[in-house]
Parts: C-alpha cells; structure tokens; sequence
C-alpha cells in the first residue's frame, strides 16, 4: 500500500509539488494576517512570518524526501557523473569497455551453444523420461551406445518399469532413381519407436499401416534434395535396393533421432531386405510413471544378467540407462560434450579475469582520488553515498561493455555457420533465446558486481585522516586498496595461468595428431566404396575385384592400386573376437580389428613388413588360410615368442572365421582413441580373395597433376558392371585431416581465450602499476633526493607487481591436482597436472607480466628528484 | 528565538492527537491547535508540520482533501483515517511508557 501511495505520488511529482507549496503559502499568508491582527506592521508581518515557518526551500527537498524514491534520484545523479568522470578517460574507458565486452560477449555465444546442445529438451513428448539403454562393455571399450539384439528382446519382453522399449540400427540402402544410384543412410527402427519419441511427421503418419512389404519414413533433408518436397509423396513408391518401398511419411526439418543425419528409417521387418533382426541396436524406452531412472536401471540390469549368466564375457557386460538428450549428444559425437565443458569452463575463467580486471583498475584509480574522496567525507557525504558512486562508475563501464558484449555474441551467433558445424547434432540449431537472455543477464550482473563492488566497499573503509594527511604530504601509502589489488591480480593471474596450461595440454595434443607417424602414407590416394550385393557368387566377386585392379594398373599416372575392407584413417569402432589356437578361449577380449587386402594394399600405403611375407597371389580361395598380423598385436598376444607360425581366429557379431595361419608381422597403424589421441591398432589383415566380401574400398594413387583420380576408378567400376551404385570418392588425405580438424579447431579457440585472458590480465597489471607509480612520483623523487639509486627503484616496483604474480601461478599449481580430477573426469585428455604444460604455462605468464611490469618500473627508475619534488 | 527541539515522532503524535478531536482540519489549524495544545512549549519551526504531514500521508494515517475556509482560501484539509486512529493509540501507548520509565529514572531516590 505504502509503496503504491508513494509510486502514485512519484507519478504526480508535479502536482503534489505544486499542492505543497500552495499549502505552505497559504500557511505563510495566514500567520502574517494574524500577526497584522495583533498589531504588527504590516510590512514586518510578512518577513515574520516567514521567519517563523523556515526555510521553505529545505522544508519542501524534506517533504519530497518522505515520497520520493531518493536512491533512484541518486543513482541518476552518480551514473551521470560516471559517464562524465569516464569521458575525460576515454583509452582507460574504451579498455575497460572492451574487457568486458569480451568476457560477456565469449560467454554468452558459447552459451548459445551448450543450451542448444546440452540444455534445450529434445523436441520429443515429456522428453526427459525418454531414455537409451546400452550395454557398458560396449560402450567403455568403444564409445558406441549399443546392446545387441537378444538384450533388446529381453528387455522388451521382461521390463516392467520402462515401456515402449524400442530398438534403432542402421543399414546403407541404394536409392535407384530412374538410373542414378545413390547410397543413403537409414536407420531400422522397431514399431514402438515413433510412438515413444511422440514427434507428430509433417507429412504422413510415422506409424505401420499394417501391410507387408517396405515402408519408408523419409527425413525433410531427403524429401527436400532426392523427392523434391514433392507435397503428394505419401503413399509412392521409391526404389530402395531394388524393392519398391512406400513412403509412409516426412519427418519434420527438427526432427533429432538416430542415426545422427539419417535420411529414412524404415520399420523392422519392412526394410527393403525384409530384415527382422539387426546385430547391434540403440535401445530407446520412455520411464514409466513416477520411476526414478536408477530402479529402471536395476531392473535392466538384473535381466541383463539373466540373460548373460552363462556367457564367456558376460563379468564386465551390464546394462546401463541414461537420458536420451545426454546419450544422442554422445552419438553424435563422443567429444562434443566435453570439447563443449571445456570451453564453457575456459570462458567462464575469461569472464572472470575480466571483471578483476576492471575491478581492479577501477580500484586503482579510486586509489587515486581518495584525496578527494577524503574531502568529499570530511564535507558530510556519507559512506552509503561514496561506495555508490564508485559502484556506479563500476556499473557504468560494465554495463556498457556487457551491452556491446551481448550484442556481440548475438551477431555471432546469427552470423556463423552453425550448421555446418560438423560436430553438432543433427536438427539442433543454435539460437538466441530466452534462457540465453537469462544468461546474458546473469553473466552481466557477476560482472558488475565483481568490477564494480569490491573497489566500492574498499572506497567506503577509506580512513579521512591518514588520506587527508599523507595527501597532503604526496605520500600516499594507500594499503587497504594496494592489497586488495594484489589479490584481485594473483587471482586474475591464477585463472590465467589455469587456462593457459589447459591450452598448453590441448596444444601439445593436437601437436602430437599432427607429427605423430601414423605407420601409413596417405598422400595422393583417393578412394571409394564399392558394394557387390547382387553378385551373390563369391567366385563372381574375387573375379570382379581381380579385373577392377588390373583395370586400375593400367591407368596412366597411377603407381599404385588396392582393395581392402577399408582403408586407413579410421576410428577403432568394429571390435572383433581373436582367439589363438591352444589357449584358453575365455581369455580373449573384444579389442582386434580385422581387414581383407589384395596383394598391393601394403605397398600402396608404404607399410614395413617386419617378419614373414605378405600375401601374394597364391593365398586364395582353395589355399590355406592366413593372416598378417600387426606389431602391437604380436607382441600383446604371443609375449616373449614368435607370432609366425601361429594359428588364430575372429569373431565378429558371432561369425566365426576359420583357422589362419600368421605368416607375416606388419608395422603398427594408428587410430585415434576418443579422448584424441594416436593409438596403436591390433589389426589382423586376411587375403582378400579368401574372404570374398560384398563391400570393400578400393584406393588408387596417383602421380601427382594427373588426370581427376576419382573419375578414373569411376569409370574402371562402370565399364565393369554399370549397375553398381556411385559412392562418394575422397582422398585418405582429407579424411586424415578432418580427423584432426576437431582437435585443432578446440585448442585453436581455447587459445584465443588463454591469449585474451593474458593481455586482460597483463594489461590490466599494467595499468595498475603504472596508476601506483604515478601516485608514488613524489615519494620515489624524496628517495632519489636522499640517495637511492635508479635500480632500487626498478626493484621496489618489480617487486610490487611480481610478487602477486608469482603468487597467482603458485595458488594455480597449487590448485592444478584438483582440477585435473575434475576435468579428467569428463576429458580423459586433458592432463592438466602435467609437469612440463604447467612449466610452460607458468614461463608464458612470467615473460607476459615482466614485459608489463617493465614499463611501470622503468618510469619509476627515470624519476628526476627535481621534478618530482617541485610537483608537490 | 531559542528552540527547543522537538524529540523524534512526537510532531506526528501532535498531529495525530490534534486531528483525532477535530474532524478535520487545515496545515495553519493544526499548526495552531498544536501550539495551543503543547502550551507554547514546543516552539517548533512551523514549517517543519509539512513533511511530518506528508509522512502521514504517506503512511496512511491522514487522508486529505483540497476545500475552502471562511475566507475562501484554497486549502488542504486534513483528515484522521482508520488507521491513523489505530496508530495514535499506539504512540500514546508507547509514549506513556516510555515516560513513565523516564519519570521512574528522574523520580528522587
């Protein structure tokens, strides 16, 4: 009620105004027609009765007082002073502007980014009781979140807590579009699945219409490029691996599932190969009501392990559960969520230094007015008054810088490229929105606070004698203010240095991607897929393969050609069974990656033969089998003995090869693990033309500036079999290097913000110093006059601004184990403990501030004790 | 003109008293009818009635209202509401005991 009268009133200003001074007045001219009555003159009456009301003037700014909102009036009045006090500075202004800006600015766009990743719902029905189950040992070994198919039909059979439990795999099938091949990702999903995810299509219904033959549901991507946005496509038929296949509807363009960028699902049983099991699937279920994820969990497990008790490798196999929003960020990539964290985490340390920053110069600069501010004490202001015109010059600045900052992050995140920004899951667009706003609000209000209230409470201690004396006197020792500064440098310098190491880390990672021999040449290699599905003979197929290669041979230019199963780089992702002739079969661990090569594949990627042979053209169908193993596999598998001659075989989603025989010992490849880094491969290689694959890789390389390479195998398959659908040609070079491209493109943007972090915080010392010997120029001329030399001096100020340096990087080692466990915690590859990173980052900083300390300290030796002194 | 000053809060309990008898009332009334009230003691700074009026007003204790007196002056009337009745009685409350203990600390031993 009270609030309102006084709003109300607040609204009426000039009225209420106008009312008291009639009333006052009225009050004046009333008392001076009573004194007349009582015989007063009546030029006196008037000025006595005045005299005997008081100061009108004092008496109305009272009146006001009790309704108006006076702190409101006084804030106006100090952000005015503040932005003129800021104008007679405008380089300290524009620095402390920018500082913020950035800090704001970095933290609000990488915001953006992790609400749209990690935080915004997926857009399915209630999606957080949306979960995916998969089974640990698949996915600690291989960062791939599947159970296999039996799993599934357990669990829909048996779990009660969860429902709808739905499977999701992938098959590759070939969209014959009047003669033109092409092959498109699809996903093969359970009925349930739509229903679960609750996403309505925008064309269609997502459901099974109960016929028998192939039914499609097609992404928008795929009804937009291959259906043109055909409006009446529901009910057609498209050719998908020579069976006609009825689109039953199109997702809408938000639509996120798995596989990450599928263009179709089809629904199990109605794939184009009639398909009514896969070997591996993504589990999806929806919690029922009111259970709590972790008894889902128990639940799964306990017919996990049920169903597994009898297995060979069933100890380290267990079912687990998480939200399906965490667990397709995973799928899409396994490094998006921590690259995300890391930078999140490396931002927020820039908005940090940040705000010290400008605290901490504002803080000198009040440092330099405490004379005033004594003054302005000694006259009556009070110290609620000072601390709120320091913080609104602090607010001032900052608010300023977070504008621009804001502003900033939202042409960048309007502006670039997000969707084609590899690593983001398919559908999520990265966008400015309300919790972003909120964020933005948030992150400016830290800033504020920190740049603005710490030199506030400080200004507000101010102690009126000392200033006032020793101001007097030019010799300023102003402590309180010097050590608070001191702190808010070591902690800027600690967050640096922090930052710093992790960059040094991250670095040093990409560094090792980049010069680390991966045990093959890829240069001028180009490469594509070819799939023989319809050649049902495996004889048909070797014969096929034999012909390509010699076809290949006799192109001009090419040096070289090979076949293989794939080809090098590759992420470890197939995890095969090797069992060795002669010992105990439990003993063998899902970790081997097999490959079938023709004669020339070695050759053709300049990989050493150790021991033995290679294959050549005797190890076909009818000889014995063999096999060539790699150097890490030999020496893991049979230690302290010879590999040749020994007998071993794989197994891959439970087929079982025969028996082969090692007969040669190859150079170790690289793959690169997760965490991002090289990892030696165990590979085990088979003659091509003894295993007879449907789909393989085929790889030519070139002289360099000869003919389009790509076309020239194109054209090799086609005049073989013009039937065979066209897959994508790229060279093993791009793959390598987009392989490394995310690595880079993380270290490359965390290293801009440790190299803004250190020039905010080298800046910002800077500034600081130079303010602090500005203040002492008096002082230091005294000293010169009583005899100190110019180097005393150097040191006196060196010692002033590298003691809390070297104090910031000793509290940032000393925090280094701590955060190691943190951040190893979710980014196994970011040592931040590591010795030589934090010598190096600790040696980056140190140089950075010397340089910045010089300056201030050089000025200080220059002083000329004539000069000083006269300027007191 | 020596002045006594006037405690804290007590201009409004005048105020509050002096309105509670009338029914309603202009600034230079009350002005009056405090001075006689107080018995001239209190030679308060007659201005200073203002901003404890506005106080009131504030508050909730007054209500006002812009009339005429005899004279046909334009003047703001003064008025006592509900809850300003329920505050005089507090005051009072608290004034006659702070006073009494005041009187018990001055009462000879």
């Amino acid at each position: 009620m009270r609030f309102w009268r006084r709003l109300s009133m607040l609204f009426q200003r000039r009225r209420v105004e106008q009312d008291l001074a009639e009333e006052m007045r009225l009050h004046v001219h009333l008392r001076a027609k009573q004194l007349e009555r009582d015989g007063a003159a009546p030029a006196s009456s008037h000025r006595e009765a005045q005299r005997r009301f008081g100061n009108v003037l004092s008496l109305q700014d009272q009146s006001r007082d009790v309704w108006l909102f006076r702190w409101l009036e006084d804030l106006l009045q100090d952000l005015r002073f503040a932005l003129r006090t800021s104008a007679r500075r405008p380089a300290f202004t524009a620095a402390a502007i920018a500082t913020i800006a950035l800090g704001v600015g970095a933290a609000t766009a990488v915001f953006s980014v992790v609400d749209a990743v990690l935080l915004r719902p997926l857009p399915y029905r209630d999606p957080h009781r949306v979960i995916v189950i998969w089974d640990r040992a698949q996915r600690d070994r291989e960062g791939q979140t599947v159970a296999s198919f039996e799993d599934f039909e357990a669990y829909r059979r048996g779990a009660e807590l969860v429902r709808d439990v739905s499977a999701a795999g992938l098959i590759r099938p070939t969209l014959n579009d009047r003669g033109t091949r092409r092959k498109y990702l699809a996903g093969v999903v359970s009925a349930a699945t739509f229903d679960v995810l609750g996403t309505a299509a925008a064309l269609g219904t997502a459901r099974l219409s109960g016929g028998e033959g192939c039914a499609v549901v097609v992404s928008h991507s795929f009804w937009t490029t291959a259906l043109f946005a055909d409006a009446a496509v529901i009910g057609r038929s498209i050719d998908l691996d020579g069976t006609a296949c009825v689109v039953q509807a199109v997702m809408p363009g938000s639509f996120r599932f798995y596989p990450k960028r599928a263009d179709m699902w089809f629904f199990l049983g109605h794939d184009p190969a009639g398909r009514q099991r896969l070997p591996y699937v993504v589990i999806f279920a929806r919690l029922g009501p009111h259970v709590r994820l972790a008894r889902a969990v128990a639940e799964l497990q306990a017919i996990h392990a049920s169903l597994h008790a009898g297995d060979d490798h069933g100890k380290d196999r267990a079912a687990d559960a998480d939200d399906a929003q965490r667990e397709l960020t995973y799928l899409a990539s396994s490094t998006l969520r921590s690259t995300l964290v890391v930078l999140f985490g490396a931002v927020v340390a820039l908005l940090c230094i940040a705000s010290l920053n400008v605290g901490g110069l504002l803080l000198a600069r009040f440092a330099h007015r405490q004379r005033e501010l004594a003054v302005r004490m000694a006259l009556g202001c009070g110290s609620g008054r000072i601390i709120r015109q320091i913080l609104a010059e602090g607010m001032a600045l900052s608010l300023s810088g977070a504008v621009l900052g804001t502003c900033l992050a939202a042409a960048a995140v309007t502006c670039l490229p997000w969707d084609h920004a590899g690593e983001l899951p398919e559908g999520v667009t990265v966008s400015l929105n309300v919790p972003v706003a909120i964020f933005a609000v948030l992150v400016t209000g830290v800033a504020v606070l920190v740049s603005g209230l710490v030199p506030a409470l400080n200004g507000a201690r101010a102690d009126l004698r000392p200033s006032l004396a020793s101001a007097a006197r030019g010799l300023v020792g102003a402590g309180g203010s010097l050590r608070i500064s001191r702190w808010m440098i070591m902690t800027q310098v600690a967050v640096s240095f922090v930052v710093l190491t992790a960059t040094v880390v991250l670095a040093d990672s990409v560094l090792h991607l980049e010069t680390t021999s991966l045990g093959f040449r890829t240069e001028n290699i180009t490469t594509t897929h070819v799939d023989l599905a319809k050649y049902a003979d495996s004889q048909a197929r070797i014969q096929f393969q034999d012909a390509l290669l010699r076809k290949l041979q006799g192109l001009p230019g090419v040096t070289s050609s090979a076949i293989g199963s794939f080809f090098p780089p590759y992420r470890e992702d197939a995890m095969e069974h090797l069992e060795i002739r002669g010992s105990d079969p439990r003993h063998g661990v899902y970790d081997v990656l097999s490959c079938a090569v023709s004669p020339g594949y070695f050759d053709s990627l300049e990989t050493r033969l150790l021991r033995g042979r290679l294959f050549n053209d005797h190890d076909r169908l009818g000889a014995a089998p063999v096999a060539i193993v790699s150097e890490s596999l030999a020496n893991e598998y049979f230690p302290g003995r010879d590999a040749l001659g020994e007998e071993i075989r794989v197994e891959q989603f439970s087929r079982t090869s025969r028996w082969m025989n090692i007969v040669g010992v190859v150079a170790d490849w690289k793959h690169l693990e997760w965490d991002a880094r090289w990892a030696d491969s165990r590979l085990v290689f088979q003659p091509l033309a003894q295993s007879a694959d449907v789909a393989f890789d085929v790889a030519i390389r070139a002289r360099p500036g000869s003919a389009d390479s790509g076309r020239a195998i194109r054209r090799a398959i086609v005049s073989l079999d013009d039937s065979i659908p066209n897959e994508t040609i790229h060279t093993l070079d791009s793959e390598v290097a987009e392989m490394r491209a995310y690595p880079r493109f993380r270290a490359l943007v965390i290293s801009f913000f440790a190299l803004a972090g250190l020039v905010i915080t080298a800046t910002g010392l800077q500034g600081t110093l130079h303010q602090i010997v500005s203040r002492r120029i008096p002082e230091f001329g005294l000293r010169r006059a009583t005899g100190a030399q110019s180097g005393d001096l150097f040191w006196l100020v060196a010692k002033q601004g590298g003691a809390p340096v070297l104090a910031g990087i000793l509290a940032g080692v000393a925090a280094a184990p701590a955060l190691a466990r943190v951040s190893g915690s979710f980014f196994p590859g970011l040592r931040m403990a590591d010795p030589a990173a934090m010598a190096l980052g600790a040696l980056t900083l140190v140089l950075a501030t010397a340089c910045t300390i010089a300056f201030p300290a050089w000025r200080a030796a220059r002083v000329d004790p004539v000069t000083a002194l006269r300027e007191e | 003109m020596s002045r006594d000053e006037i405690p804290h809060g007590l201009l409004e309990l005048l105020i509050l008293r002096t309105l509670a008898r009338a029914k309603q009332m202009h600034g230079f009334e009350i002005a009056e009818a405090v001075r006689t009230l107080s018995d001239d003691v209190l030679r308060v700074e007659e201005g200073s009635l203002y901003p404890a009026l506005q106080r009131l007003l504030v508050g909730g204790a007054l209500e006002a209202k812009w009339g005429h007196t005899e004279e046909n002056h334009r003047a703001r009337y003064y008025r006592l509401t509900a809850k300003g009745r329920r505050q005089l009685d507090q005051e009072l409350a608290r004034y006659r005991r702070v006073s009494a203990a005041i009187e018990g600390v001055l009462r000879p031993a």
